[in-house]
C-alpha cells in the first residue's frame, strides 16, 4: 500500500465508486506576503477518517478553515461533496474548532436548541444522550464550564450532528489524557459510516489507533498522503514514528 | 433562515435590552415623578418663611433628579446602539463568528438578521424613551391635558432627529407630516447603525491586532467624508438657487430648504445600500477571524 497521490487515482479509476467528499484542486492561501498553503490538491473519499498532521504553522487550521468555508482560498479551489463552500456545504459539514465559540452567557440547554434550530441533521436525544454521560448540567451556563468541559460540551454537539463531514480542528488539544480516549471514542462510535472525519492534531500517538489516512502538512506543503498502514510497510513501529521521524527539528 | 436567525438574535439582544429598556422605564417614572413634585412645589402657596424654603427645596431637588433622570433616559438609546453594535461585531468577528459564519446561511441572511433585529430593538428603545419624556412632560406641567402635543418633549426630539422636518409641512398634525417624521427618524436610525456596521466589518477584517480600535477609526473617517459630500452638495444647491433668486428676483428659500432634506435622504439611502453591500462582502469574502 503506498502514499495517496493527490486526487486517489484508484477512486477515479473505479465508475461505480462515489463521488469524493472533500477535494482540494490547486488550493492555495496566502495572507498578504505570507503563505499559509502552497498549491495543493488532494481528495478525501467518503466513510474515512483522516488525520491531518503536522507541526504548528504547516497549515492544517488554514486548510480546514476553507473546507469550512471560513476563509476564501487565494487560488484554486475546494469542493465539498463536489459544491463550493457556501450555505449549501455549511449544512452538511460539521465543524469544530480549536476554539470556544458558544457566548458565555448562554445555558448547555441554549446551545442545544440553538443546533436544534439550525442543523436538520442534528439528533438532539444523542446529544442530550452524551452529555449525560459526560456528567455536564445541561441548566449550566458556558461560563460556569471548566475549559475542557467546554470543549467537550462543542464536540458532543458537532458529533451529535449526521453530517456527511466533520472537521475537527484540535479536538483533544485542550483536554486531559483521561478524557482523551473517551473523546476518541465518541468520535468514532458516533459517526455514520458513510461520514468522513478530518481531525487535525499535533497528539499523533493518540489518534493513530481511530485513523484510516493520514496527511502530513509541512509549512503549507502536503508532503504525504497515505493509509496508516503505509507507516507499518515502511518499517515504523507506528504513525507517531513515522511522524517524528519526518517532522524533527 | 432568515426566521431562525431573527429569533436568535431577537433573543441574544433581548438578555440586555429587556432589562436596560426597563430600566429605562423606571427612570422615566421617577423622573416623572420628580417632575410632579417640582410642579407641586412650585404652586405651594408659602405662608411663611420657613414653607418657602421648605418649597425651595424641594423644588430643587425635584429639578435636580429630574434632570438626572430625563438624562439617564435619554443616554439608553447611546446604550442601546452599543449594544447593538458589541453584538454584531461578537457575533461575527470574534470566537463566536466560527459558529455563526458556519451556520447553514448566506451573508445576507446573516447580516439581514443582525439590522432588522438591531432595529427593532432600537425602535423599542425610542418608543420607551418617548413614553418616558411624555409622562415627564405632563407630569411636569401638573397632568394639564390640554398642553399642545407639538410643543412636548417628544416632538421637540423627532424634530432634533429629523433636522426639523417637521416645519416643512403646512399641517403638522397631518397623518403625512407624523409619518414622514417618524420614517426619517427610522432612516437616521437605519444609516447609523450600517455605518458603524461597516465600521466595525471593514476594521475586523483589515486589522491584524486592535480591530475595534481601527472599526471606530474607520466610522470617524467614514462620518466625516459622509458629512463633507452632504455638505457640498448642500452649498452647491444653495448657491444654485441663491443665483435663480439673484437672476429671476425670486424668494426660493423654501425649496432650497426642501431640496437640501431631500439630497441629504437621498444620500442616506444611498449610503445605506453601500454600507449594507460592503458588510456582506466582508462576511463573504474577507472574514478574518482571530
Amino acid at each position: 500500500m503506498g502514499p495517496i497521490e493527490g486526487a486517489a487515482p484508484q477512486a477515479s479509476a473505479c465508475p461505480t465508486a462515489p463521488a469524493p467528499v472533500l477535494r482540494c484542486e490547486g488550493l492555495s492561501k496566502s495572507y498578504g506576503a505570507a503563505t499559509a498553503l502552497e498549491p495543493l490538491d488532494l481528495t478525501v473519499a467518503r466513510g474515512r477518517v483522516v488525520g491531518l498532521l503536522g507541526p504548528n504553522g504547516s497549515g492544517k487550521t488554514t486548510l480546514i478553515k476553507l473546507a469550512a468555508g471560513l476563509l476564501t482560498p487565494t487560488g484554486g479551489r475546494v469542493l465539498v461533496d463536489g459544491m463550493e463552500p457556501g450555505p449549501a456545504t455549511k449544512a452538511i459539514v460539521s465543524y469544530l474548532p480549536e476554539r470556544p465559540y458558544f457566548s458565555p452567557s448562554m445555558k448547555v440547554s441554549a446551545c442545544l436548541a440553538y443546533f436544534a434550530d439550525f442543523y436538520a441533521d442534528f439528533d438532539r436525544a444523542l446529544a442530550e444522550d452524551m452529555l449525560a454521560r459526560l456528567g455536564v448540567p445541561v441548566g449550566s451556563p458556558i461560563s460556569a464550564l471548566s475549559k475542557g468541559t467546554k470543549e467537550k460540551v462543542q464536540l458532543t454537539l458537532v458529533m451529535a450532528r449526521h453530517a456527511a463531514l466533520y472537521l475537527l480542528d484540535e479536538p483533544i488539544g485542550g483536554v486531559d489524557p483521561a478524557a482523551r480516549d473517551y473523546i476518541l471514542d465518541t468520535i468514532i462510535s458516533n459517526y455514520h459510516r458513510d461520514s468522513t472525519i478530518v481531525l487535525s492534531t499535533h497528539l499523533v500517538g493518540d489518534v493513530e489507533r481511530v485513523l484510516d489516512d493520514f496527511i502530513f502538512l509541512s509549512y503549507g506543503r502536503l508532503t504525504l498522503h497515505a493509509p496508516v498502514a503505509y507507516a507499518h510497510e515502511q518499517g515504523y513501529a507506528s504513525l507517531d514514528d513515522l511522524f517524528r521521524k519526518e517532522f524533527r527539528c | 433562515m432568515l426566521k431562525k436567525l431573527l429569533k436568535h438574535d431577537f433573543k441574544a439582544l433581548a438578555r440586555i435590552l429587556l432589562p436596560l429598556n426597563l430600566i429605562t422605564f423606571a427612570f422615566g417614572l421617577v423622573a416623572a415623578g420628580a417632575g410632579f413634585l417640582g410642579f407641586a412645589a412650585f404652586e405651594i402657596d408659602a405662608c411663611s418663611p420657613a414653607d418657602e424654603i421648605i418649597a425651595e427645596t424641594m423644588g430643587a431637588m425635584a429639578g435636580l433628579a429630574l434632570v438626572i433622570c430625563t438624562l439617564l433616559v435619554l443616554a439608553s438609546t447611546v446604550g442601546t446602539f452599543t449594544v447593538v453594535a458589541w453584538r454584531f461585531y461578537r457575533n461575527l468577528f470574534t470566537d463566536e463568528g466560527y459558529l455563526t459564519l458556519t451556520l447553514p446561511a448566506t451573508a445576507g441572511q446573516l447580516a439581514a438578521s443582525k439590522i432588522i433585529a438591531g432595529l427593532a430593538w432600537m425602535l423599542a428603545n425610542a418608543a420607551t424613551v418617548m413614553v418616558c419624556l411624555m409622562l415627564i412632560n405632563l407630569a411636569a406641567t401638573g397632568f394639564d391635558l390640554g398642553f399642545d402635543v407639538m410643543d412636548s418633549m417628544p416632538v421637540w426630539l423627532l424634530k432634533a432627529t429629523s433636522n426639523r422636518l417637521i416645519d416643512s409641512f403646512g399641517d403638522p398634525y397631518g397623518p403625512f407630516a407624523l409619518s414622514s417624521l417618524i420614517g426619517s427618524a427610522i432612516l437616521q436610525m437605519l444609516f447609523m447603525m450600517l455605518m458603524i456596521f461597516a465600521s466595525l466589518a471593514l476594521g475586523a477584517a483589515a486589522a491584524k491586532r486592535h480591530k475595534i480600535a481601527a472599526g471606530v477609526g474607520i466610522f470617524i473617517g467614514l462620518w466625516a467624508a459622509f458629512g463633507m459630500l452632504a455638505g457640498t452638495i448642500g452649498l452647491m444647491i444653495g448657491f444654485a438657487n441663491m443665483m435663480v433668486d439673484a437672476v429671476l428676483s425670486l424668494d426660493t428659500s423654501a425649496a432650497t430648504i426642501a431640496l437640501v432634506r431631500a439630497e441629504n435622504a437621498i444620500l442616506q439611502v444611498g449610503a445605506i445600500a453601500g454600507f449594507w453591500a460592503l458588510v456582506v462582502w466582508v462576511l463573504k469574502r474577507k472574514v478574518n477571524l482571530p
